[in-house]
């Protein structure tokens, strides 16, 4: 470092910089859906953790998880997850250069791949879970 | 000669260098942890939406939850969606507070206060679904 030469004085952005410009809040939004991401997780571990402990924990989450309130939560995490998993595979594509024989395959066939993992992911956890006792 | 001020490599790092030379690792968690959120976390969040409207019947009872998680691999499968959740959303949170909200320069050891609580969960969850 040279001591002697003095730096150009750069203004620290303010806090709020994102806001007001509609690509930096997108930007800012997305990266706020990772709340609802660890959120949705705690809600799952809330459900495993009190079925493991016992039916009468288990009614009492449950009692608390189907409140209005509670519905309105898990709405709102639905929507974040979703657009968390839209922006998500639309960057995978961009983020990973699938090969098969040497050849990189086209964005548009790693999205598929993607989307068809999504769906058949989804259709497994919804089965084992809708099928009932 | 004007005395230029060392980086002091006596002093021991502090949680944001350590974070900042450990960043492949938690960049590969957030990452995983991307993909497996992406791929299960909505299909959950719709289930708790329906129990919530109370759609689903019984596919909640105590029982059939209980019995799914009697099998070791469903235990496994919810550790595994809920510590990559936990540590993608404690990576993002971390850039979040520290650039976002120009936090970076407060006293708060963010690295460790994100990284921290991701690992708190996961503890947690293993020891109440495989030891207890």
């Amino acid at each position: 470092m040279n001591a002697g030469t003095p730096r150009p004085y750069r203004r620290p952005p303010h806090f709020a910089w994102w806001w007001g410009h509609r690509a930096y809040t997108l930007f800012v939004a997305r990266e706020l859906t990772s709340i609802f991401v660890a959120a949705t997780a705690l809600v799952l571990l809330g459900f495993a953790w009190t079925a493991v402990q016992g039916p009468d924990a288990y009614a009492a989450y449950v009692a608390v998880m189907t409140r209005p309130a509670a519905a309105v939560f898990h709405a709102v995490a639905l929507v974040a997850v979703v657009y968390h998993a839209l922006t998500w595979w639309t960057l995978a594509p961009r983020a990973a250069a699938v090969r098969v024989d040497g050849r990189r395959l086209s964005p548009r066939a790693v999205l598929g791949g993607a989307y068809a993992a999504w769906a058949a992911a989804s259709a497994v956890v919804a089965w084992l879970v809708l099928r009932g006792p | 000669m004007v005395p230029v001020p060392t980086r002091g490599h006596v002093r021991p790092p502090d949680a944001d260098e350590v974070a900042r030379s450990t960043e492949p690792l938690w960049w590969l968690l957030f990452a995983a942890g991307g993909t497996v959120a992406a791929l299960v976390l909505p299909v959950h969040a719709l289930l708790h939406l329906a129990l919530a409207l109370g759609l689903p019947g019984d596919a909640f009872a105590h029982a059939h939850v209980a019995r799914l998680l009697a099998h070791p691999l469903a235990r496994v499968y919810v550790t595994v969606v809920v510590g990559l959740a936990l540590l993608h959303w404690a990576h993002r949170f971390r850039y979040a507070l520290a650039e976002g909200l120009r936090l970076k320069a407060s006293w708060v050891p963010i690295p460790l206060a994100c990284y921290g609580a991701a690992l708190l969960g996961i503890t947690l969850a293993v020891v109440r679904l495989f030891f207890l």
